[in-house]
């Protein structure tokens, strides 16, 4: 779920409590011996993460790759000797607690419960949180503007889309459309400022408190690192705490007198400062020692959001002109008209224009890989691993074909599908010179985004199978999958994996993001049609539309009037405009219809394969193997 | 290499030196028996979750095979053994350097 980040994120979803609640409970005694325990700590590291570097190389056990950020120190991953640092820490911080003489189980209870009491002032705190999560918002969204890096939000809404539930999220991806993404962003900007809010208030809250913000703005801080800059990301973990955390420590001071102890005893606690604080009887709570005025100017804290979210907007927009290379490789030839007549007013085009081209996205943020240093690997069950550069690629030889591509979630008759002519080279081409093993059965593709689909090995053999790096000629923009992406033709679009990074030939069937997810396991495209037009005429209707049958072309299409009540009109054989661009190309029909009798009916429209199959007429939805049922428009009056 | 022979080669043999460097305490050996527990009831299930999410794997020649929860055994025998290893060397540094 968390991609690269997921090592992190469970580290610190596991370590920061407990040693939280250590320092909580004994602070005071660790404090007063940390040298020793540091010690102890570091040298039990540096021969664990020895041990360590052993085991990993020998292949005792192992790490995955994609599942970590791939920063390595001292020749481990970053994380693993994080993972031995912190199981250190935490040892023999318990081990000092338990053999220190005079800690009792009682002791530690009442020292937590004066943290927890220390809480209640959050409430009165909030806005402090608030108002300075909105400036370090403006700031980091001027930093990723700046940096040229994408919104500094990305990655948060990335995770608010990948935990919202699936059926939820494919019907806000298809209904919202190009509107999900800009949507997904405002999202995540109010969850950071509620984040944020959060806090900055808890910080006030004394040790407890602080801990607790210091680990909500690391997590933050881990998730958001991974969808931008990392200096953006920093700013907005650690900008909520920055007033609070400056205003404590003064106040921290004040009451304290400095940390030195009474008699050369252990320095007193920060809840032994709170309790101090409060026998001196002072009961004003942190959030009341900002100065009334400065706290009504707090108040339009929520005022600074708008600059906040025009910096996001901006950044937005300069990382989409950044990455759109537009490049044309060759002029691609309009299709000659071949059966005159075509195309009828309001028809699909054969070639659907590229500024009209579907696009869904699962991505709050679309990868723009540099195609200077985008690599392409073949590896797994092969003889030969390869890498190319986009360079390699262009230079296989060309296969130019026009394939159909639908999204499952299209309806029947939807907009989610477009016609194009499909440049790159054959994937079996790169598998014959990487030498395929035996044992491979199935080739699983992973996108520079993790996005990983899987199909048979008889697929990848495919002629028709390609690694597709133009479209209509032009270099494929950032949101068709630049620099290269899968095209199995006749298949739904999820399977045509796009900013394709590896190429896996594996034994087994390894069921992508989308079939693992109860969609459609190989995902084969229906047979459908789709009436576009519908035209009065003075001795008849004229109706035009599209029909596809994935990759097995269409052999007939049939048009009939349906009256809005009694029984349908015969099936009518439209004419088509052959040759067809190919098998897994649509094909516009056109079909003359006589004038229904009543004053309102529709026209629908059915389509067969190749071998003669039709369409399934009953309606199905989209979820799991792709909408059926005909399509239907209404006559004009 | 065998997981279990990773284990008495890099862990068994610092933990005997440390044992005999400095003779542990009774109140020591209760320390470590808790830190020991409470890393095994606490990271057991973490480690079972962090496996099922592909982070670490095992490949199956490596391990004895039993699990628990989806954990090798040898892994709960990591628990308690660094544990042992660092608190030992915890001690050590404690008394080396008195408060």
């Amino acid at each position: 779920m968390f991609g690269s980040a997921t090592y992190l994120i469970y580290l610190a979803a596991w370590a920061a409590p407990v040693v939280a609640l250590q320092w909580l409970a004994g602070g005071p005694e660790l404090r007063a011996r940390w040298r020793p325990l540091a010690a102890a700590a570091c040298l039990a590291t540096l021969y664990l993460a020895a041990a360590d570097r052993f085991a990993l190389d020998s292949g005792i056990w192992t790490i995955s790759p994609t599942r970590s950020i791939g920063v390595d120190v001292l020749g481990l991953p970053l994380e693993e000797l994080m993972f031995f640092g912190l199981t250190n820490l935490m040892v023999v911080q318990s081990v000092a607690l338990l053999t220190t003489p005079g800690m009792s189980a009682g002791r530690v209870l009442r020292r937590l419960r004066e943290h927890v009491a220390g809480l209640t002032v959050v409430s009165r705190a909030w806005h402090v949180g608030l108002a300075a999560a909105s400036v370090t918002s403006i700031i980091a969204s001027t930093a990723s503007l700046v940096l040229g890096a994408a919104p500094a939000l990305s990655a948060p809404a990335a995770l608010v889309m990948e935990a919202t539930p699936v059926p939820t999220a494919t019907w806000l991806l298809t209904t919202l459309g190009e509107w999900s993404r800009p949507l997904a962003l405002l999202g995540a900007f109010a969850i950071y400022l509620a984040v944020g809010a959060l806090i900055g208030a808890l910080a006030t809250a004394g040790p407890l408190g602080l801990a607790l913000a210091l680990y909500a703005a690391g997590v933050w801080l881990v998730v958001s690192a991974f969808g931008t800059h990392p200096l953006a990301a920093t700013i907005l973990a650690v900008g909520p705490l920055a007033p609070v955390a400056a205003r404590a420590a003064l106040a921290h001071r004040r009451w304290t007198g400095g940390s030195a102890g009474r008699d050369g005893s252990a320095p007193i606690s920060d809840a032994e400062a709170v309790e101090r604080r409060s026998a001196l009887g002072s009961t004003v709570p942190p959030g009341r020692a900002i100065g009334r005025s400065r706290r009504r100017l707090l108040r339009l804290a929520p005022l600074l959001t708008a600059p906040a979210l025009l910096g996001l907007w901006l950044a937005d927009r300069r990382v989409r002109d950044l990455a759109d290379p537009a490049e044309r490789l060759f002029i691609a030839p309009a299709p000659a008209p071949r059966v005159a007549g075509f195309p009828v007013d309001g028809q699909s085009p054969e070639v659907t224009p590229l500024a009209s081209f579907y696009v869904v996205s699962k991505n709050v943020e679309d990868p723009a890989p540099d195609p200077a240093t985008w690599r392409l690997r073949v590896r797994g069950e092969v003889a030969r691993p390869l890498t190319l550069d986009l360079a390699d690629l262009r230079a296989l030889p060309r296969v130019d074909l026009y394939a159909t591509l639908q999204c499952v979630s299209n309806p029947i008759g939807g907009p989610l599908m477009g016609n194009g002519l499909w440049s790159g080279a054959r994937l079996a081409d790169l598998l014959a010179q990487a030498e395929p093993r035996d044992a491979a059965r199935w080739f699983v593709c992973r996108g520079v985004d993790g996005h990983e689909e899987d199909l048979p090995m008889a697929v990848a053999l495919a002629p028709d199978t390609l690694i597709a790096y133009a479209l209509d000629g032009r270099a494929l923009e950032r949101r068709h999958g630049f620099p290269a992406r899968l095209l199995v033709p006749g298949r739904y679009g999820f399977k045509n994996v796009k900013w394709l990074a590896e190429v896996e030939l594996v034994a087994r069937e390894t069921p992508g993001h989308w079939p693992s997810r109860g969609w459609t396991r190989e995902a084969p495209m229906r047979t459908s049609a789709r009436v576009d037009a519908v035209h009065r005429e003075a001795n008849g209707l004229l109706a035009a539309g599209i029909a596809i049958a994935g990759a097995r072309s269409i052999s007939r299409v049939e048009a009939r009037v349906a009256p809005a009540s009694g029984a349908p009109g015969a099936w009518v054989a439209a004419e088509l405009n052959r040759p067809p661009l190919g098998p897994a190309a649509w094909v516009q029909w056109r079909a003359r219809l006589p004038l229904p009798e009543a004053a309102s009916g529709r026209v629908e429209a059915r389509a067969f394969d190749g071998l003669g199959e039709p369409q399934i007429l009953e309606p199905r939805a989209q979820f799991p193997d792709g909408a059926t049922g005909l399509h239907a428009r209404p006559v004009p009056d | 290499m065998t997981y279990a022979a990773f284990l008495a080669v890099f862990l068994l043999p610092p933990i005997a030196l440390l044992a005999i460097a400095r003779r542990p305490s009774r109140r020591l050996l209760w320390a470590l028996a808790v830190t020991a527990l409470l890393a095994v009831a606490y990271t057991g299930p973490w480690d079972a979750a962090i496996i099922a999410a592909g982070v670490w794997s095992y490949p199956p020649g490596r391990v004895l095979g039993p699990t628990i929860g989806g954990v090798p055994l040898e892994e709960y025998a990591f628990f308690v053994l660094q544990t042992a290893m660092t608190g030992l060397l915890c001690a050590l540094c404690l008394a080396r350097r008195p408060t």
